[in-house]
């Protein structure tokens, strides 16, 4: 018996160096495998019997050690949207299982949640981030107009808006410094371009006349306005003249005012708004004209000089874009960039975590799908509460060791020859014992 | 860390020098490029879970003062203002003539006031009388010569002016052409250091053209504002200037007078365009050319004034001015005279109405005294009329105790806008010297102005260049650096394969 067992357990011995062997193998073969992840061998004993008197021979069972949780490196790429995880985690991705619409431009996902480290993303012609094992990249909606992120679902991320509508202006700020002595006869005029709500670009001419020392009257015209270019006037008022108690040369007080505009009123610090309405042909458009605070000197300012001097003029309508380049950013953000100088979050990328990443299953793919011993998935913000960072336009090379992996070739086989030794070791002996009986 | 890894991160700083070395190559190559702004790669030491994992190579950089660059092309804008005003003026200077030639107006007054006393001496002489009108001949002439220059001196600006509108509009194009690239090469994460270094050439050019500050915005996109408070931003479609058809100005004048407005979206924006050639040219073409052209027929008009009213119609009456606005200018009746004057056909004729005159005048208290002309079969000696002229019309009274109604300085020109740099004397010699001397003094003092601002602009020039050009001594000694730190990684790589080398045989 004992001889016999001895082969057996020498035989289990040559089975699981041979398993040992298989994963190193694995493990070098995918040695330049993106987001790869390697498999380690553990060896556990079996007993037979084993007590103070008496002990015969086991055997020894090889399991496989998922290496899940190691960091593999990270090297730049020439692909901008290429994602590389820093830390623990794992990119949310599905598979297609299938496609509908002309020429597949709809694909179907499975809807089994795949979870990946593989991040060299490109856009494919349907506008989908899809990695090199051709996953799709996941992510969470972003509201264009808000901005808020909608944590609720997940859902294979797609680059369809083409085109960015024109935004109608509707707030300028205009810093600038009227001359305290301008020269007399014609007013001191400004051009402020705005957009209607098609983008169409206009021009609004701000005629500036002084009436008395520090006090001057603003008219504004709108030469495109379908009704009359004549948008109205306004009384502009600084320093003491305006009867409120603010440094010279800053805006006291804004009043009198005819035609569209309304004006604000005096309140310390208050924000000194012309506001006036204009037609060009899309309904009416109300346009804030921002001169700063009241008694400060970060808008209108009326100092000495004898010309109009702008320091600064900025207006919130935007003409229409088309698309132009899209980018990933270190938050997860996938921004979609537009001609006109535009850009639009449509989605973050979050970042996966589990209690236990050792215990995923594999797939194919260098994929990986959640367990009962895993733990559930955890969709976190890139960086916060334990998830790892992202690095943009680099990727994650696999975490094999190829001279760690040699040392364990050298020690299984050494191991197995060994193995192999004890079963002809026990054969030689069973021979011998076979020749005792003449 | 792995051998794989060590492979990994020498492999990474190679692929970051040769990087660097494209940028540096790039900076030796443009040493001699007008506005290139030398370029830096930036680097930055990569981690991961603590992890050093080797260089990344970042977007690529300008080192440029942009503060400076705004001072400079502020100053471009001075100094290519006043070139075109030197060349404009200077090209009107020989027609002003020169005392030493005799050729000047104030010499060709002088010379008609010395025929007159000539002919005191012998009122009959026939020559005497010719001398007179030839002189005043010449005094008429050098008139139509001035006129006829600034009048040229107007078409010149106005012709390049549609020019360099064409020009301007071009640079826009280019200009956001540019930004809208820049701008996506920005929002791509890509170097837009390249693209910055051509934008400036362009940014530079435009300076020249016109008084116009560039401000940045956040995204990368730029907005271009004038001095005169018109803002643009530059994205496609670039915003384009029309500028007012080439016409002939003469007798146009803008607004009112035939000359249209350059306009941007239908929108008159002359006004806003100050500063650089165009804003010297419009500086040139509605006040500088035409306060002289004023101040020329005001004093035509009192050089033939002052003499009618002594009784010798000596030169043609004008014929009357065009003048399209309502109110009534100063100048009404004579506008555009000093282009036409010339000597009384009558006076050419027969010579002798330069001592007999020709006009009666009726005595008044503030005007000339009475006086009836000589007949022409009076009596030879006459001096009558030679006395009031040589007394009154070229002195500084009217009449004994009766100062000259003193020449208009104010309100001159078809709208009634200009005025004259001078309070000229009450005599006419006085004026012809006010005029010729008030404009070779802006000759000189526009050539002065630009010899020293052309000195501020070389100096902003080379501050700029000392801080933003290409040093090639610099450049070298960093290509010794990255050509030391090439082999150091590549010495790493070599030590790798060894090492692999060494794993392989280790396995039998």
């Amino acid at each position: 018996m004992s001889l016999f067992g001895a082969m057996n357990t020498a035989i289990s011995g040559l089975t699981a160096q041979a398993a040992a062997f298989g994963n190193i193998s694995d493990n070098v073969a995918n040695s330049q495998t993106v987001g790869f992840k390697r498999t380690d061998t553990s060896f556990i004993d079996f007993l037979t019997t084993s007590t103070a008197k008496e002990n015969t021979s086991g055997a020894v069972v090889a399991t496989p050690d998922y290496i899940n949780n190691v960091q593999g490196t990270v090297a730049q790429s020439d692909n901008p949207l290429a994602l590389a995880i820093t830390g623990q985690g794992f990119f949310p991705v599905s598979l297609a299982t299938g496609s509908v619409g002309t020429g597949g431009s709809a694909p179907t996902f499975s809807t089994l949640p795949n979870y990946s480290r593989t991040g060299d993303f490109t856009m494919n012609n349907t506008g989908y981030l899809v990695n090199s094992a051709g996953e799709y990249l996941n992510g969470w909606s972003v509201n264009a107009a808000s901005g808020v992120v909608d944590r609720n679902s997940l859902a294979p991320i797609q680059v369809n808006q083409t085109v960015y509508n024109p935004v109608a202006t509707s707030a300028v700020t205009l810093a600038a410094n009227l001359p305290a002595t301008p020269a007399a006869g014609s007013p001191v005029s400004s051009q402020v371009n705005v957009y209607d709500g098609l983008g169409t670009v206009h021009t609004v001419t701000l005629n500036w006349t002084q009436n008395a020392q520090n006090d001057w009257t603003v008219s504004i015209n709108a030469p495109d306005d379908v009704t009359s270019a004549a948008r109205g006037t306004a009384d502009v008022k600084f320093g003491t003249t305006s009867g409120n108690g603010v440094p010279d040369g800053t805006i006291g007080s804004l009043g009198t005012a005819t035609g569209s505009i309304t004006t604000t009123s005096y309140a310390a610090k208050g924000a000194a708004n012309v506001t006036f309405t204009s037609d060009f042909g899309q309904g009416a458009q109300t346009i804030t004209l921002a001169l700063g605070n009241f008694g400060s000197s970060t808008g209108l300012t009326q100092y000495a000089g004898t010309t109009y001097s702008l320091r600064g003029l900025t207006q919130d309508g935007v003409p229409p874009g088309s698309f132009s380049s899209i980018t990933t950013k270190a938050s997860g953000d996938i921004v979609v960039n537009y001609d006109n100088g535009q850009t639009r979050t449509i989605a973050r990328v979050p970042i996966i975590t589990f209690a236990d990443p050792n215990a995923l299953q594999r797939q194919n793919g260098q994929a990986f799908t959640a367990t009962l011993s895993s733990g559930s998935a955890i969709a976190d913000d890139a960086g916060t509460n334990g998830a790892g960072g992202l690095i943009v336009g680099s990727i994650e090379q696999s975490n094999v060791d190829i001279a760690q992996e040699f040392s364990k070739l050298i020690v299984a086989q050494r191991a197995y020859s060994a193995s192999a030794k004890m079963v002809t070791t026990a054969d030689d002996m069973l021979q011998q014992t076979i020749d005792m009986k003449r | 860390m792995s051998l794989d890894g060590a492979l990994q991160i020498a492999t990474g700083g190679l692929a970051n020098i040769n990087r660097q070395i494209a940028v540096l190559s790039q900076n030796v190559s443009n040493v001699n490029t007008p506005d290139y702004a030398r370029e830096v790669g930036t680097q930055t030491s990569a981690t991961a879970g603590g992890q050093g994992l080797g260089v990344m190579t970042g977007a690529v950089q300008r080192e440029i003062n942009l503060q400076l660059q705004q001072q400079l092309f502020a100053q471009n804008a001075t100094v290519s203002g006043l070139a075109t005003q030197s060349t404009a003026l200077a090209a009107i200077d020989p027609v002003q003539g020169t005392p030493t030639q005799g050729n000047d107006l104030a010499s060709r007054l002088g010379q008609l006031q010395d025929a007159f006393t000539s002919l005191q001496a012998d009122p009959a002489n026939a020559a005497g009388q010719r001398q007179v009108v030839t002189a005043a001949n010449g005094l008429a002439q050098q008139l139509n010569a001035l006129s006829q220059a600034y009048g040229t001196g107007r078409q010149n600006a106005q012709d390049s002016l549609v020019t360099d509108i064409g020009t301007l509009n071009q640079n826009l194009t280019t200009l956001s052409d540019l930004t809208q690239r820049i701008t996506a090469a920005r929002q791509a994460g890509l170097s837009s250091a390249d693209l910055d270094n051509q934008r400036d050439t362009t940014m530079r050019q435009t300076s020249t053209l016109l008084g116009v500050s560039f401000i940045p915005q956040a995204n990368g996109s730029m907005m271009l504002a004038t001095k005169g408070g018109l803002t643009l931003q530059l994205q496609t479609p670039a915003p384009q200037f029309v500028a007012p058809s080439t016409v002939a100005v003469q007798s146009t004048f803008y607004p009112a007078g035939g000359i249209g407005g350059i306009t941007l979206n239908g929108v008159d924006v002359t006004r806003a365009l100050t500063g650089g050639q165009i804003g010297a040219e419009l500086t040139l073409r509605d006040q500088t050319l035409p306060s002289y052209q004023g101040a020329l027929d005001e004093f035509a008009n009192a050089l033939n004034t002052r003499l009618a009213g002594q009784g010798l119609q000596l030169f043609t009456k004008p014929a009357g001015g065009t003048s399209t606005v309502v109110s009534t200018p100063v100048q009404a009746g004579y506008l555009g005279y000093a282009g036409s004057i010339a000597v009384n056909p009558s006076v050419v004729s027969t010579p002798s109405l330069v001592r007999d005159g020709n006009v009666t005048v009726v005595g008044s208290a503030s005007g000339g005294a009475a006086f009836t002309p000589n007949s022409a079969t009076g009596q030879a000696g006459f001096t009558g009329l030679i006395q009031r002229v040589i007394g009154f019309s070229f002195g500084a009274q009217v009449q004994a105790g009766v100062a000259q109604s003193a020449p208009a300085t104010q309100g001159l020109g078809p709208d009634g806008t200009l005025s004259a740099p001078f309070q000229p004397p009450a005599d006419l010699a006085g004026f012809a010297s006010a005029i010729v001397s008030s404009q070779s003094s802006d000759v000189s003092t526009v050539s002065n102005q630009l010899t020293s601002e052309t000195a501020v602009q070389t100096a902003l020039q080379t501050q700029l260049s000392a801080s933003s050009a290409v040093n090639v001594d610099t450049e070298m000694s960093r290509m010794v650096e990255l050509q030391n730190a090439y082999g150091a990684n590549a010495r790493i790589v070599a030590a790798v394969q060894a090492m692999w080398t060494q794993l392989m045989q280790s396995v039998p």
